[in-house]
């Protein structure tokens, strides 16, 4: 009987300590990687069906507007984070029937596509998108474009930060550019060396190619990432703002202040944030469409502007 | 219990254990690879 007993607890043992170690994975580290955002938000990095064309409960700004365009539509596509930027023109300047969407997708039909940036400057290149709107293109989208022999022409029409964002949680509010570059490079690696609490830093990073990727890339101005994507300790990435405070709308992510300035529009308009990019509208220059370049200088135009700016984004003028 | 049914039980409640380790561990790996940088960061306070 006692045998028994001592067989049944060791059995108990073994079985409560599996039980007791996986629940341990699954609330340090499973739990944390669980995507909570929607199917959509995650497959195309913004929801699609929230800023459609043509659809009276569209988040789009909707602008009635002087230009119009009825035929030879250049196809439009871009970045995540500009979505609504490019649907919004589509929805102020082309014919309602341009565009049609499949509830997952835009059809092949469609003027307006998305492919977000790795896909859009493929598809301008490639000549199956005429205007993509995106930042800067990365080493390897120049270089596919050199090896099919296209010129691309780039045209700013608004201004962007380039943000560094962790949890609402974390003490940290500001970083120097030199303490985020310390970051990536490896030489930080708790946060108590940065004025934060004595946890490891987990320096997250995007995809290559992706236009926050790139834009990452050129902040770290040629110095090597290093910095583990460790799963412990507490995280910090990157993105533009529109796409962390018009797009993913998170309330539990807080953006940080660089070299003391915090990166709203006005210290965006005035330049004192550190990182402005330029976003683009980008197309090829041999590209026979006479619709490409009206639809640009519209772009920039007053009424194009405005639509940037109620958008969220910062004008170019 | 004889000795060898309890070892057997004991082979097989290590090997439902590990495996399911193992597993645990394979699809965190993968949700990790694939988390977006948001969700990853929103998801340290929840």
């Amino acid at each position: 009987m006692k045998k028994l007993r001592n067989q049944i607890f060791i059995i108990a043992v073994i079985v409560f300590t599996f039980v007791v170690f996986d629940i341990g994975i699954y609330n340090l580290f499973t739990k944390r990687c669980i995507n909570n955002y929607s199917e959509s938000l995650k497959a195309k990095s913004v929801e699609l069906d929230e800023y459609l064309p043509f659809d009276e409960n569209s988040k789009i700004v909707k602008l009635d507007t002087s230009f119009k365009l009825t035929e030879n539509l250049p196809v439009i596509d871009g970045a995540a984070a500009l979505y609504p930027v490019f649907s919004a023109f589509v929805n102020s300047v082309y014919p309602e029937n341009s565009c049609s969407f499949d509830g997952k997708n835009f059809t092949p039909e469609s003027a307006l596509q998305y492919t977000n940036t790795r896909g859009a400057y493929k598809s301008v290149v490639d000549g199956t998108a005429d205007i993509i709107l995106c930042a800067s293109p990365s080493e390897e989208q120049l270089a596919y474009a050199e090896e099919k022999g296209v010129d691309l022409e780039f045209v700013p029409i608004g201004c962007e930060a380039f943000v560094f964002i962790v949890n609402k949680e974390n003490p940290v509010d500001n970083l120097t550019a030199e303490q985020v570059r310390g970051i990536y490079s490896g030489k930080y690696k708790n946060w108590s060396e940065i004025g934060g609490e004595n946890t490891p830093i987990a320096a997250l990073q995007r995809n290559e190619g992706s236009g926050s990727q790139t834009a990452m890339l050129s902040f770290m101005n040629g110095e090597k990432i290093k910095a583990k994507n460790t799963v412990f300790g507490k995280a910090i990435g990157f993105s533009f703002r529109y796409y962390v405070e018009g797009i993913v709308e998170d309330g539990n992510i807080k953006m940080l202040s660089l070299n003391g300035v915090y990166p709203n529009a006005e210290n965006i308009r005035n330049k004192t944030y550190p990182i402005v990019g330029e976003i683009y509208a980008v197309y090829r220059k041999d590209n026979s469409n006479a619709n490409v370049p009206l639809l640009i200088e519209w772009m920039l135009s007053e009424e194009g502007q405005r639509i940037v700016e109620k958008s969220g984004y910062i004008g170019i003028k | 219990m004889s000795d060898k049914l309890f070892n057997k039980i004991v082979a097989v409640i290590l090997i439902i254990g590990i495996v399911s380790t193992v597993a645990l561990a394979g699809y965190t790996v993968h949700l990790r690879k694939n988390a977006s940088i948001t969700a990853y960061i929103s998801s340290e306070s929840k």
